[in-house]
């Protein structure tokens, strides 16, 4: 376990790397100088030049490189070129509130896609389990955006129970969250119904059915709890889509995240901003995903016993 | 085995209506300019933000333009596009498949590993990303919308590859004397087409919905230009009185791309040996 853990971890080390690099050299593609957008039209060609000296332009790229390396190990990412503050605390400003989002989304997509595909599962073939993968392919068809337009016109422009947009009270994060989580909802239900199908029809389960159990026992400690383990899988990578990627609910609802706060800086040509973003995203999914994969291994004892035997 | 046989009479009846779907998309699209009356572009202030009417069956838009119009030109921009970038991971997916698998296990490992690392950026991110980076306009957009299925491809072909290399019909064909080339092009690759059928109508609907998605955000397809997703984004400013110019372009969007999930997933059953039972 523990050779597993550092394995996994020199991985997420090269990969996070790899990703620095890789923004560090796209960035560098976009066309137009960087200090004439820094300095805006109006900066005489001295001030170009001092700009580019003070901001290392004027040495090769691989010191360029070098120096971005090392200062993002440290924290500093550079810059905003509009707000003129460091990157690195307007990106802590934002990512805090998707964090929140996406936490409060999740929390939402596993409640019902967990209930939805345990009972879809277990009243198999009924009109319930058919209504329930219905309403799955439409979440998953549905673009982002859309859904969180539709559930803005009908909850709080015809009903007026909730607030459309922006943020302050508990209200605001409903339909925001609801709107990130429902694709979830249909990939985490659609998970959990195929396993608990599978784990319904094992011995075991009927040994325990046998015995006389209720079957609510049989269904929630003895068949769920298995068919959970490739579901949480499912689970952590949407989390992790989630708050690299909660750009369209974010834009919508005009709630203050890291996705929106992506966009403008691209709308803005705010480069610094939108390589400080792309990194701290890019890293966190790698995380997330890193987190997950361990957490299965840890949670599933045939995998945990091949890895000792392995290392052992 | 009854219920097996249900699951797969569903899967068919799915495919087939997706399928059905597909076709109307295609054909919307063909036959754009003798479906509408309006041009998709031609604005009129006095009539902008109606409801439907028999004129203008499903309203105007903000700047008095037919949206049914629009959807129906819209749709050659999306199909268009869902080409274009399905076409882009398909190739070079299956290229890099293809050398992953044929070529000795360096070359395989560095294919792999760039792959890895393609994943690791989160889908969306790495569109906007690349629309940033190599400036508006098509071609970028079409690698924006086609990176993140490369790797799904490259996977695939791999996989496929490292089971078919050891068959004894790849063998005879090298021992017949077979260049490499003609060994990867004439009789692998032949013999993958199903799985890759497959997996490319699964992309595909992924690709429609990051165009669009991209185009909302103003990212993608840039104004005037009729599409499905700058409609909305343009709209959804008048949503509160006028919301038919959001839902239109919206039920558009959702339709192709149910009808390409499940065309998908009914392909799947039929192509994918691995799922036929």
């Amino acid at each position: 376990m523990t050779a597993y853990f550092i394995r996994r971890s020199a991985t997420l080390i090269a990969v996070s790397l790899t990703a620095v690099t890789i923004v560090f050299l796209l960035m560098r593609l976009i066309p137009g100088d960087p200090v004439q957008i820094y300095l805006g039209p109006d900066a005489s060609l001295e001030e170009i030049e001092q700009a580019r000296e003070h901001l290392g332009l004027h040495r090769p790229i691989y010191w360029q490189y070098f120096r971005f390396m090392v200062n993002a190990t440290r924290g500093d990412l550079g810059r905003s070129i509009i707000s003129r503050r460091p990157v690195s605390s307007e990106i802590a400003r934002t990512f805090k509130n998707t964090l929140v989002l996406a936490a409060t989304a999740i929390a939402v997509a596993v409640l019902s896609g967990v209930v939805t595909g345990v009972l879809a599962a277990v009243k198999h073939h009924s009109p319930f389990d058919l209504a329930s993968m219905v309403v799955a392919v439409l979440g998953i068809a549905t673009p982002p955006f859309f859904l969180g337009l539709l559930l803005m016109y009908v909850f709080s422009i015809t009903l007026r129970w909730l607030p459309s947009s922006g943020t302050g009270s508990l209200a605001h994060i409903v339909l925001p969250s609801v709107a990130l989580g429902t694709p979830s909802v249909a990939v985490i239900a659609r998970q959990t119904r195929s396993a608990m199908l599978e784990i319904l029809f094992c011995d075991y389960v009927r040994t325990a059915r046998a015995k006389g159990l209720p079957e609510r026992v049989v269904i929630f400690k003895h068949a769920l709890r298995n068919a959970l383990i490739p579901v949480v899988t499912v689970i952590g990578l949407r989390f992790a889509y989630m708050v690299a990627g909660a750009v369209f609910t974010e834009t919508v609802f005009r709630w203050p995240g890291m996705g929106r706060m992506l966009v403008d800086s691209v709308r803005e040509r705010d480069y610094p901003l939108v390589q400080g973003i792309v990194l701290v995203a890019a890293v966190c999914f790698a995380a997330i995903n890193m987190v997950i994969d361990i957490f299965y291994v840890w949670l599933d004892p045939r995998i945990r016993a091949r890895s000792a035997r392995a290392e052992g | 085995m009854k219920a097996n046989r249900l699951r797969t009479a569903r899967r068919h009846i799915g495919a087939v209506l997706g399928a059905v779907v597909l076709l109307m998309y295609v054909a919307t699209a063909l036959l754009a300019p003798a479906l509408t009356v309006h041009q998709p572009n031609a604005q009129n202030l006095m009539r902008n933000l109606e409801p439907p009417s028999r004129e203008y069956p499903l309203g105007t838009d903000e700047l008095g333009r037919d949206i049914l119009s629009r959807i129906i030109w819209g749709s050659r921009i999306s199909l268009l596009m869902m080409l274009a970038g399905v076409a882009f991971s398909g190739i070079i997916g299956v290229l890099l498949g293809l050398l992953g698998g044929l070529s000795g296990p360096r070359v395989e490992s560095l294919v792999m590993r760039a792959m890895d690392v393609l994943m690791v950026f989160p889908p969306i991110l790495l569109a906007i990303v690349l629309v940033t980076a190599l400036g508006r306009g098509l071609p970028s957009l079409v690698v924006a919308i086609g990176i993140h299925g490369i790797p799904q491809f490259t996977r695939l072909t791999r996989a496929m590859v490292m089971s078919l290399r050891e068959t004894a019909f790849v063998e005879a064909a090298r021992a017949a004397g077979a260049r490499p080339l003609e060994v990867a092009f004439g009789h692998v690759l032949p013999n993958c087409a199903g799985p890759l059928i497959v997996q490319g109508t699964l992309v595909s609907g992924t690709v429609v919905l990051t165009v669009s998605g991209l185009s909302f955000l103003g990212l993608g397809v840039q104004p005037p230009t009729a599409e499905w997703g700058t409609m909305i984004s343009a709209a959804r400013l008048h949503m509160y009185t006028y919301p038919h110019a959001v839902m239109y372009p919206g039920l558009a969007l959702m339709l192709l791309v149910i009808a390409l999930n499940a065309l998908g997933d009914g392909l799947r059953d039929f192509l994918d040996p691995r799922f036929r039972r």
